[in-house]
């Protein structure tokens, strides 16, 4: 596609700084919007940047390798992760193993019945795998599937699809099942919705947001032993 | 000013230096386990090992932490080479989130009030017995 702009594309330093520009931008549209899932400022950043893209006509891979900076930090930011899980510890410990056990057990109903529906449909193999990580953080969704030989980048889509259609009928749902406790609401949007759902669930309480942290950083463990593991199995 | 940031970069160069355990590791035994998981429960034993956070190790987990939406736009924004996949798929991807989204939000919820005694289950139990 011919653009005016695609001397832009050469210019690298220029699509890192629409990153960070974007980023900016988000994040006091954020402060203005009513808090859920559409609003978190990634959502808002991934929509306005493929936005500029796609009418300035310059390719992914170009934007893909001016950012990769950005993608090397991925690892180092799973690492850090060790840090609130290591504090947060004495918050949940009374909890920890009915947490872990939630957790797991759910983990493994949700691929059951993912295997179930994705084999009745008959899905793609990338679909299927990136189903399989769709309520993991999205640096855990992008490993794991980079492992598996999966479709990273639809595994992040479907990550943030989950992540905000989990934090925006979440909460109703629990308030339905008259379920108030801030600690089950943590666990359960920390599990199903990730960071944000994690964003979500500051809001009723530091209680409820610490605990959501734990569970999303404890699922990802969970899902980075458990997927791949079963990944041959899930793609066959 | 000069000393934050020189404690933020030292903190960033061991968390760093974790991931490329955690890396080397993986390489090494072909574990089917993301190397950075790896090497974050390395940080987490050595967290525990130490008794506590040093403020570089913090101060660099709280950078990355606080602009980890950042770091992730340009793998999000990947999304757009597969909007065919994601149209090919459109129904089963639909339909999993539709069945499976409400059903782990009940059941975890469900799950851990049983486990931890905070449910009355008559409460919950009939609606979730639909499922």
């Amino acid at each position: 596609m011919p653009s005016p702009l695609l001397s832009l594309s050469d210019a690298k330093p220029a699509l890192l700084l629409l990153t960070a520009g974007v980023f900016v931008l988000s994040n006091l549209i954020n402060k203005k919007l009513p808090c859920n899932g559409l609003s978190h400022p990634l959502t808002v950043s991934v929509l306005l940047v493929i936005a500029v893209l796609l009418v300035s006509g310059i390719p992914y891979q170009d934007y893909a390798s001016a950012n990769q900076p950005l993608d090397w930090l991925i690892g180092p930011a799973v690492v850090s992760l060790a840090v609130p899980l290591y504090r947060n510890l004495p918050i949940i410990k009374p909890w920890i193993g009915a947490i872990l056990l939630t957790v797991v057990c759910c983990l493994i109903a949700n691929l059951v019945l993912i295997w179930a529906i994705t084999t009745c449909m008959d899905a793609t193999d990338s679909s299927r795998i990136a189903l399989s990580t769709k309520s993991v953080t999205t640096p855990i969704a992008l490993s794991v599937n980079s492992l598996l030989k999966g479709n990273p980048a639809l595994a992040a889509a479907l990550v943030m699809v989950t992540g905000i259609s989990g934090a925006l009928i979440g909460p109703p749902l629990l308030k339905k099942l008259k379920i108030n406790d801030p600690r089950i609401k943590g666990v359960a949007l920390g599990f199903t919705s990730h960071a944000i759902g994690t964003q979500r669930a500051f809001q009723a309480g530091p209680v409820c947001g610490a605990i959501a942290v734990m569970t999303m950083i404890l699922t990802a463990i969970i899902v980075s032993l458990i997927v791949p593991v079963i990944g041959p199995f899930l793609a066959s | 000013m000069i000393h934050t940031i020189t404690n933020t970069l030292a903190g960033l160069l061991y968390l760093i230096l974790f991931y490329c355990l955690g890396q080397w590791t993986q390489s090494a035994t072909q574990l089917p386990v993301p190397g950075s998981i790896l090497g974050m429960l390395y940080l987490f034993i050595y967290l525990s090992w130490r008794g506590q956070v040093s403020h570089r190790i913090l101060s660099g987990s709280n950078l990355l932490i606080d602009y980890l939406s950042l770091i992730l736009i340009p793998g999000c924004v990947g999304i757009m080479t597969c909007f065919q996949l994601m149209a090919r798929d459109a129904w089963v991807i639909l339909l999993t989130l539709a069945i499976t989204l409400p059903f782990s939000f009940c059941l975890a919820a469900w799950l851990l009030g049983r486990l931890t005694g905070t449910l009355q289950p008559e409460s919950i139990t009939p609606e979730v017995g639909n499922r």
